[in-house]
């Protein structure tokens, strides 16, 4: 069985039985993939309409290990399909464009190979961030597109697990205790509420992170401002805004 | 990579938190852990060699090299199940608002992967061992919050950090899977070797030096 076939029988066309109105509907939907795949928005979940088959033809080729070369924003299949075209190497850069949003897949021809999945599933969970590679999860799980990868999402019985993390957990460092508020998939959240200057207890946090990250113990850090209720102002000084880049620590500015 | 042996734990501590541990499951924990040791090297050992027949096992960092370079190629990911999501909902629930915004990743590290960094955690331990003598297994008693509570840990008589090295293997594996390559395990054995071993007391403040 080709990608192509897969694909198809992924969107019901294989259960189309006359083989006449199967071969239009699978001239159709490679058209709507076109287009659709033109406008894709990567990161709007189950949307429909358009770009949900964008985001439908990237999830299959970024979670699929034995995917095949892509025209026009369909998937074809592996040598043995006719109408599949050669194909180029350039996943990374659809990868790229796909996250961006712009798809634009019509006038190019892309082969997969495995390192190439690996390479696109890296990249979008790297750039795209955590909403962005639920997105895609989320698509591909819903249109039954997973294959091989995450196919089961089952943990056996007894089976070593990744270590968890908790909220208001502390971690061990050369400066003492750092007391961690949230510490979720490896990444440490601190919450400061209205403006935060570099005082010396605030630089002495900011050095107990730079040390979890340098000596790998968190994944990353990031430090949330929330809007104070009393004064309205939120965020870093300039100098902790730089203190705390040169650390390598996130920020993000929280307005309620 | 085809196949890896996966770890499984004790009965005892099946789906539990080791914060959730007695001393004494602690400490029965701690026993099955030190007795993994050798065979699971041995087991990674022949895993490795499938992947670079040259490779010598001699707990040398420049062994971590190619550790490296494997541990690379065969980290993988899977979908979280509901339980787990569940799981860290629940913990975000426990501070709404300062959880505003995050919610939990739907992928996490795949069987495999975790045992691999069980496995690599115990090398990367045996080669800081080799180059720290004073580094001895402990078990983590307090504070309760600590992360690594229960749990077991590389220490140093005279440093006031611990190591958990499965706990930093799957960070890397974690940072791996993204594609997020800041760090090497080699890389990673210099700071703790820096950090760890009391005759060379000081050279954590390199570890520190960020320009605030």
């Amino acid at each position: 069985m080709t990608t192509y076939d897969m694909v198809s029988r992924d969107v019901g066309i294989n259960a189309i039985k006359n083989p006449k109105e199967r071969e239009i509907a699978r001239a159709q939907y490679r058209d709507q993939m076109a287009v659709y795949a033109g406008s894709a928005t990567i990161g709007l979940v189950g949307g429909g309409g358009a770009g949900m088959y964008g985001i439908q033809t990237l999830a299959y080729f970024a979670t699929n290990p034995s995917a095949a070369p892509l025209v026009g924003g369909a998937v074809w299949g592996l040598g043995t399909d006719q109408d599949a075209p050669g194909a180029g190497d350039d996943l990374t850069r659809l990868g790229r464009r796909a996250w961006s949003g712009s798809l634009e897949l019509i006038d190019d021809v892309f082969r997969i190979s495995d390192q190439h999945v690996d390479d696109v599933v890296k990249k979008v969970l790297k750039e795209g961030g955590k909403a962005k590679s639920t997105a895609l999860v989320d698509i591909a799980r819903e249109s039954g597109l997973y294959l091989e990868r995450g196919s089961t999402g089952v943990i056996g019985e007894n089976a070593l697990s990744l270590l968890g993390g908790s909220s208001q957990t502390s971690l061990k460092t050369t400066l003492g205790l750092r007391r961690v508020d949230q510490l979720v998939d490896g990444i440490a959240y601190e919450a400061k509420t209205g403006y935060t200057s570099l005082s010396a207890s605030i630089k002495t946090q900011v050095a107990k992170d730079a040390e979890l990250l340098q000596t790998g113990q968190v994944e990353k850090v990031i430090w949330r401002f929330y809007q104070s209720p009393t004064t309205g102002k939120a965020g870093a000084s300039k100098p902790l805004q730089k203190a705390l880049k040169n650390a390598g620590i996130e920020t993000q500015v929280i307005k309620q | 990579m085809a196949t890896y042996q996966i770890i499984h734990l004790p009965k005892f501590l099946n789906r539990r938190d080791f914060s959730d541990l007695s001393y004494a499951e602690a400490e029965k924990y701690f026993l099955w852990f030190r007795e993994q040791e050798e065979g699971r090297i041995a087991y990674l050992k022949g895993q490795i060699q499938l992947y670079d027949k040259s490779w010598d096992m001699d707990f040398s960092p420049s062994s971590l090299e190619v550790v490296d370079s494997w541990f690379r190629e065969v980290v993988n990911w899977r979908l979280r199940t509901e339980f787990e999501v569940n799981k860290i909902d629940a913990q975000l629930r426990e501070m709404p608002k300062l959880s505003v915004g995050i919610s939990p990743q739907t992928i996490t590290a795949d069987e495999k992967t975790v045992s691999i960094a069980f496995d690599t955690g115990l090398y990367f331990a045996k080669c800081l061992q080799k180059s720290c003598e004073s580094v001895f297994w402990k078990i983590v008693e307090k504070p309760k919050s600590n992360l690594d509570i229960h749990q077991p840990v590389l220490a140093d008589p005279k440093s006031n950090i611990e190591l958990n090295p499965r706990r930093i293997m799957e960070v890397c594996a974690s940072k791996y899977i993204k594609g997020n390559y800041d760090k090497s395990i080699p890389q990673l054995y210099d700071i703790w070797k820096n950090i760890l071993c009391s005759s060379q007391v000081g050279s954590a403040k390199k570890v520190n030096n960020v320009d605030l």
